[in-house]
Parts: structure tokens; sequence; C-alpha cells
């Protein structure tokens, strides 16, 4: 029996909760629609996402949240201090992210119903440049400041069901929401006999895809994870104009854990996420290309500290972005670790991870060598109410 | 144990800490500009237009005595213009204190003069100068100029200055004689002042619309240097059924002998009496609706006028028109104006060319205007309307293309759809 009170609000929480996201380009990472953190939970996250396709928290594997018994809220934030270099130039930038909300409640004893609203592709950066630029006879130089503000977020309605202990199957429908705010200032020394131009525009986004999964344990130690995500249309409006449309990328995915170490488990994970079926959605400068990635980690019990036990967690992703820069594909390679322990009577977890990326564009490398190094912090809070 | 909560709360600090301090976004990524950041700018595209479709001189129509300053000059046979100071308020009686309620009769009046405030800012004096002041009180209709112009002759002289050109400078003390008040004791005294010098000549006076009380008559009544000298005020008592004319008549500037006008067909702004130039406009809708407009200038071709000098200059500046339609008459709509626009045009008439005036802010302005009900129109205004005789002159519709009036618009093509 479901609590009506406690599914309202683990709906509204998961709403509101699910943040403004941010990100800058002149990025190697957030070019086209953005950067897409992941949809990984701050556990998964710290092992290279190979436990992400057997994390309830993390909205890939809708099968994941089967075994949810109790109810449960999940926040997450997740500030990243990039470092952007080109030839002789370098940034260094600060990000801050709230990517993931999720709430389950359990049915039955067998099942779990859960909502999550997870940034998708985060696309938030700010530039200013100058130039010089003749107006009528006179040539002056202009400030271009842009600032976008925006991403495309997956709201997903999943349900779990698991018919018996070794096998775990769930469905999901997903809702692809968003909006990017666009603000455009053009500015000149001579205020007097120039006017600022400034421009504001908001474009919405609005997608459908269906995901299945399962999980399967054919021995006590072993399991198997395997997802797929169906993209349906994806559209943007700007009012009640719609501007653009194209697909929702598909995403296959397969998943091995071994838990036959006593107090640690080790996972991998690989996916193919069709990225390309989101050209068109912008101009034809935007190239996503289909994109592999793959992860590998660990975790295992650590030591008890103040009563409490602590659970260490490492892990290695490699990944190509989905959106080329200078006209070569962007690949990211990170280096997760990271701990977690529970609190209040284990009615509470809270999830440390710090991730180390490095992302590059092409090889050898892109004209002006453009390189990202990147410190992502990442903090999760589960709550049993 | 006590170790491992040391070093729990510690992590604990450290975490919030840094939770802290990474809500604060730096999302500025402007070294990866221009790599990663094509096509971000707008090109900026220039259009000349010639959108004006009714262009015309107009009179100031700025109303007898509404200037800023009493313009003074005697040029010979190009300008004569006067001025005229009334004081209807000469009383018959005083007080000697202000406790003293008991009144006594004026029977001697003792160091009397006017004080003026004089501006030389584009004045000519050619040396030594003489100012006469006249009777010029007449029972002649307010607004006639002839009547009072005749007043000025031997007999009506009050009393000749002559000063120095070092002293005419901020403020002139010109003496009255005490006959010239006693004469008027509750009635009016209306003085008429003129320049003589050796040649051309011309100054300002700044008038009671220009200043705070520039111009007073102060007079002794008694030898008792206990009793205050009585000062007054310029003030007028006609025309009695308007106020506010009365006011302004106060003082004013007796334009006896005007400049010549201005070629036909040419666009003719200053001058005495003052003119200034409509300039009604038909501009696409889509750049004055749509486009980002960065800079608009209203170009200018002017024509020479020989009738000043090499020193002169004068100052222009755009008003906008916020006359609706229902008013048909342009010298009307062009009274009808708000300072839209921040640029003033520095002139010398002499010179010729073309001239530009911004008037950006004008063009923004229109933007919000409903074109069906006000029409789109400039008012070209000399900043000393009024007081001062140069006049800078400008080629009309009526001339050769490239002479005609035009608009620079500059604008952004920046179309921002929101999408990468």
């Amino acid at each position: 029996m479901i609590s009506g009170n406690r599914l309202a609000v683990a709906i509204a929480a998961a709403v509101v909760l699910t943040g403004r996201v941010a990100a800058g380009q002149g990025s190697l990472s957030t070019q086209g629609f953005g950067y897409p953190p992941g949809q990984f939970s701050t556990r998964a996250l710290a092992t290279g996402g190979g436990l992400a396709q057997f994390d309830a928290d993390s909205p890939l594997n809708p099968a994941a949240i089967a075994l949810s018994a109790d109810p449960r809220v999940f926040f997450q934030y997740e500030p990243e201090f990039r470092r952007f270099s080109a030839d002789t130039a370098s940034v260094s930038t600060l990000t801050a992210r709230f990517p993931l909300t999720a709430a389950s409640v359990p049915f039955r004893s067998k099942g779990s119903i859960g909502l999550s609203v997870s940034t998708f592709l985060d696309r938030s950066f700010a530039t200013t440049t100058t130039r010089e630029v003749a107006v009528a006879d006179q040539v002056t130089t202009v400030t271009e400041a842009l600032r976008v503000l925006g991403a495309i977020n997956d709201v997903r309605l999943a349900a779990g069901y698991a018919p018996s202990a070794k096998v775990q199957v769930g469905i999901g429908g997903h809702v692809l929401t968003g909006q990017s705010r666009v603000f455009f200032d053009q500015s000149f020394p001579d205020s007097l006999n120039f006017s600022t131009v400034t421009q504001s525009t908001n474009v919405s986004f609005t997608g459908f895809a269906v995901s299945a999964g399962a999980i399967l344990r054919p021995a006590p130690s072993i399991a198997l994870a395997i997802s797929g995500r169906k993209g349906g249309d994806i559209s943007t409006r700007s009012g009640d104009t719609t501007v653009s449309r194209a697909g929702v990328p598909d995403r296959l995915a397969a998943a091995l854990s071994y838990e036959g170490i006593s107090g640690a488990s080790v996972s991998a994970q690989v996916a193919r996420e069709s990225w390309s079926s989101l050209n068109g959605l912008g101009s034809a400068a935007v190239n996503a290309v289909d994109a592999w990635e793959g992860g590998v980690g660990l975790e295992a019990a650590g030591p008890r500290i103040a009563e409490r036990l602590l659970v260490f967690r490492a892990g290695a992703r490699y990944r190509t972005l989905p959106f080329q820069a200078v006209g070569s594909d962007v690949t990211e390679l990170s280096f997760a670790g990271g701990l977690g322990a529970q609190f209040f009577r284990n009615r509470a977890a809270l999830d440390v991870t710090v991730q180390y990326s490095s992302r590059s564009a092409g090889e050898p490398a892109a004209a002006g060598d453009p390189r990202e190094r990147a410190f992502t912090l990442s903090f999760g809070l589960r709550v049993r109410p | 144990m006590r170790l491992n909560t040391a070093l729990t709360k510690l992590a604990g600090l450290i975490a919030v800490a840094v939770v802290v301090a990474a809500c604060t976004e730096d999302l500025d990524n402007s070294a990866g500009c221009p790599l990663l950041c094509s096509d971000q700018g707008g090109q900026i595209e220039t259009v000349t237009l010639d959108p004006v479709v009714l262009d015309t001189t107009v009179s100031a129509l700025t109303g007898l005595g509404t200037e800023a300053s009493l313009f003074l000059a005697t040029r010979g046979d190009t300008i004569d213009s006067r001025g005229v100071i009334r004081f209807d308020s000469i009383p018959a009686r005083f007080q000697r204190s202000l406790t003293d309620t008991a009144t006594t009769a004026i029977t001697t009046v003792d160091s009397a003069f006017i004080r003026l405030r004089v501006d030389t800012v584009g004045g000519k004096i050619p040396g030594p100068v003489t100012i006469d002041a006249f009777d010029v009180d007449t029972p002649a209709n307010d607004s006639l100029i002839a009547p009072v112009a005749e007043l000025f002759r031997t007999d009506r002289l009050i009393a000749s200055r002559t000063y120095a050109p070092t002293e005419l400078k901020d403020t002139l003390i010109f003496p009255v004689p005490p006959a010239a008040i006693l004469a008027r004791r509750g009635g009016r005294l209306r003085v008429g002042l003129r320049l003589r010098a050796a040649g051309p000549v011309q100054l300002r006076i700044l008038s009671m619309e220009g200043a705070s009380s520039p111009t007073l008559l102060s007079f002794r009544v008694s030898s008792d240097t206990a009793v205050r000298p009585i000062v007054l005020l310029p003030f007028s008592r006609t025309p009695a059924d308007q106020p506010a004319v009365a006011a302004s008549l106060a003082d004013y500037t007796l334009l006896v002998k005007g400049t010549p006008p201005g070629p036909a067909g040419s666009l003719n702004i200053g001058g005495l009496p003052a003119s200034r130039v409509y300039l009604r406009f038909q501009i696409p809708a889509f750049i004055v609706d749509s486009a980002d407009i960065i800079r608009a200038s209203l170009l200018l071709t002017q024509r020479p006028n020989r009738g000043v000098s090499d020193s002169d200059t004068i100052f222009i500046v755009p008003h906008v028109s916020l006359a609706a339609n229902a008013v048909t008459d342009v010298a009307r709509a062009a009274q009808i104006t708000a300072i839209a626009a921040r640029d003033t045009l520095r002139l010398v008439p002499r010179d010729s060319g073309l001239k530009v005036i911004e008037v950006g802010t004008v063009v923004a302005l229109w933007r919000s205007q409903d074109v069906k009900r006000t029409p789109r129109a400039l008012v070209l205004i000399s900043t000393r309307e009024g007081q001062t005789p140069v006049e800078a002159r400008f080629f009309s519709t009526e001339a050769a293309p490239a002479l005609r009036p035009r608009l620079r618009i500059s604008f952004s093509k920046r179309q921002s759809g929101g999408l990468p």
C-alpha cells in the first residue's frame, strides 16, 4: 500500500530540489546542448559508473529500484572546478550542479515505484569577448557578453519488480524537459552615441522516452544488468512556436558485478548512446556523435570510525562526450574515489566522491590544443523517512 | 574513540566549508573564445535612408518674455534688439521698520539703481558700451512691439551710463535718477534698455526665466540708515487677465529688427525671431520595431550663413515631437516636444558640409510610440533659442538627393534563437 502523503512529498521534493544546473561554454565539455553529467548517483560516480546499472538512486536501469524496501529520498549536490587551457590561454571556472534528485516507495513486497529528476544535458555558460567593429563611419570596440543558463532534465517515473531473488525487472517513462535562457549584451565604450543591444531568449524543451531493464543474479556472487532507453521526439519551443525537432537519444547499457570477495564488489559497465539523434535540434554547427562509455569500479567495506561503517569506493571511466568541438570528438577520462557512511540509526546515508577528469579534443590534438582538467565533488544524501 | 569523534567533526566541518565555497558559481569561460565560441557575436549592419517626408522651418513661437535672457544688440542695419523691464509696483509709502505698522509717504529717494546680471558669452563688445534707459510705459497692448519701440526717444530718456569692457561682467549696476522713481510713486516704472557703442555691440542680460532674481531695483527713501532700502523685483500687472503672460512680461526682449530670413527652401535654426526645424519621418517598420538599433544619426548638409562672423557658434539639440495627429498645424506640433537625445551639435554657421546629429535615443523612443497616433518627428532647436541672432541653415528635401536630410541607422543583425 503506497502512502499518498509520502508519494506526494517525494514527488514535490524531486521536482523542487532538482535545481538549476550550470556549466561554461568556451570549453570542451559543454559544446552543443551541453555537458551530460551522466545521471550517476554519488555512489555510482565513485565507481566509474560500474555500479550505475545496479544502483537504485541512479536513474538508468529501472530494474534497480525493485528491491527498495523502504521509502527513500535522495539528493545530490555536485560542484565542478574546471580549468580550461588552449595554447597560452587558460581559465578556471566553478559550476554548481544539483544533478540528481530521486524518490521511491515500495509497493507490495516485491516492487517499488520511483520518481527521479536528473540532469540530462547541462548548458550554462558565460563568455565575454571584445572586438573591433565598424559602425557607420567609425571603428569602435564592441564588448559582447553572452550568458546562457539552462539544461535538459530527465524526469523519470519508473517501476521495478523482483519476481524472485535472482531476477529484477523494471520499466520507466521519461519526460525530457527544461529550458535554455540566453542573455546577450552588446555594448560600446561611447555610451552617448551608441546604444547597448540587449537580447534575451527563452527556449523550452519537451521530449519523451521509455526505458526498460533487468538485473539477473545467476550466482550468489555475480550480477548482470542490462538496460535500454528508447527515445521519442524532442522539440524546442520559443513561446508558442515550435523551433526545431529531433529525437531523444537511444541508450543501451550492460553491466557486470562480482561480489565474490568478502565485503567488496567489483563492477563494470559499458554503454552506447546515440547522441546523433539530437542533430537537427540546434543549428548545423552543432554536431552530436554516437558515443561509447565504459567504466569499472570497486566498492569495499572499510573500518568503523565513530561507530560507523565506512564504505570505500574507487573507479575509472572513459567516454566520448556527445558534441564535437573544433571538428573533433571530445573524450573524457575520469578517475574517482569516495566513501560513504550511514547516520541516524542507518536512516540517512551520506556519500562523498571526488572525481578527476581530463578532456581533450581530437587525436592528435585539435587546433589550439584545447584541454580541460576538472575536479568534481559529489555529495549524496539518502534519507529513509 | 575521542580521536575518531574529532576526526568525524573535522571532516564534517571541511565538507560544510567546501560546500559553501562551491555555491558561488563562476561561469566565465572567455579564455576559450574565439576557439570554442564560434559565431556568438552579431554582425552590425548600417543602412542610410531617405525617410524624411516633411521638413520645414517654423517659428519658435516661444512667447514674448519667455526667453532665458534679454538679448540686447545694436548691429547697424542687421539687428536691433532691446530689453524691457517692468517695475509695476513702485510704492507710494513705506514702513520705517518691520515692527512699525505705521506707514510714511515717500517724499525723497536716494541711491536708486537697477542691478543687472550680464552674460557676455557670445557677446560682441567693441569697446566702451553705453546703456540708455528709457521710460517705455505705454497703455498700448502688451504684445505690440512698435508702440514700445517708438518710445526709445530722447524725451523719454531716463539715464545713460557708459561702461568699460572690463566692467561688463557678471553684475552691473545702473544708476537711476531719484526723480524717475518719485515721479512714479504708487504707479509703474517700465524701463527700456538699449545699447550703444562705436561698433556693432551685443550682450545678454539674464531674465527672470533664466536665473533666480537676476534683476532688481533698489532705492532708499530715508536718510535714516536704520530704514532699509526698498528692493523691487521685475513685476508686470498687465495683462491683468493673464497672470502667466504677465509674469513673462516682467522682463522681455524687444526685437525691433531681426535677422534676415534664410534662403527659400532651406531649413533654418536659430536667428531672431527664433525659428526651428520640423522633420517628419517614415521609417520601415522592421527597423524601428524589430531591429536592435545601435546607432542612429541624422545627416544634414549645412549651407553657409554669411551674415554672421567666423567666431559665431550655435548649439543644436534634437527634440522629439510628441504632437499627435490631431495637431495638424506643423508650427504648433513643433512646440510640443521633449528632449530625447543626449547629443548636442556645435556648429559654426558660416561653415558648410555634412553634419551629424546622433538620434539613437529618439529612434528608440519611436519604438514605443504608436505611429498611427503620433507621427515620428524631430524638432531641431537652438539651445539659445530667442537669445542669439546666430542662425544655422541646412539643405531640405527639395535639394539634390545627396544634400537632403537622411537617417543613418546601424543595427545588430544577431538574432538570438536560444539554441546552440
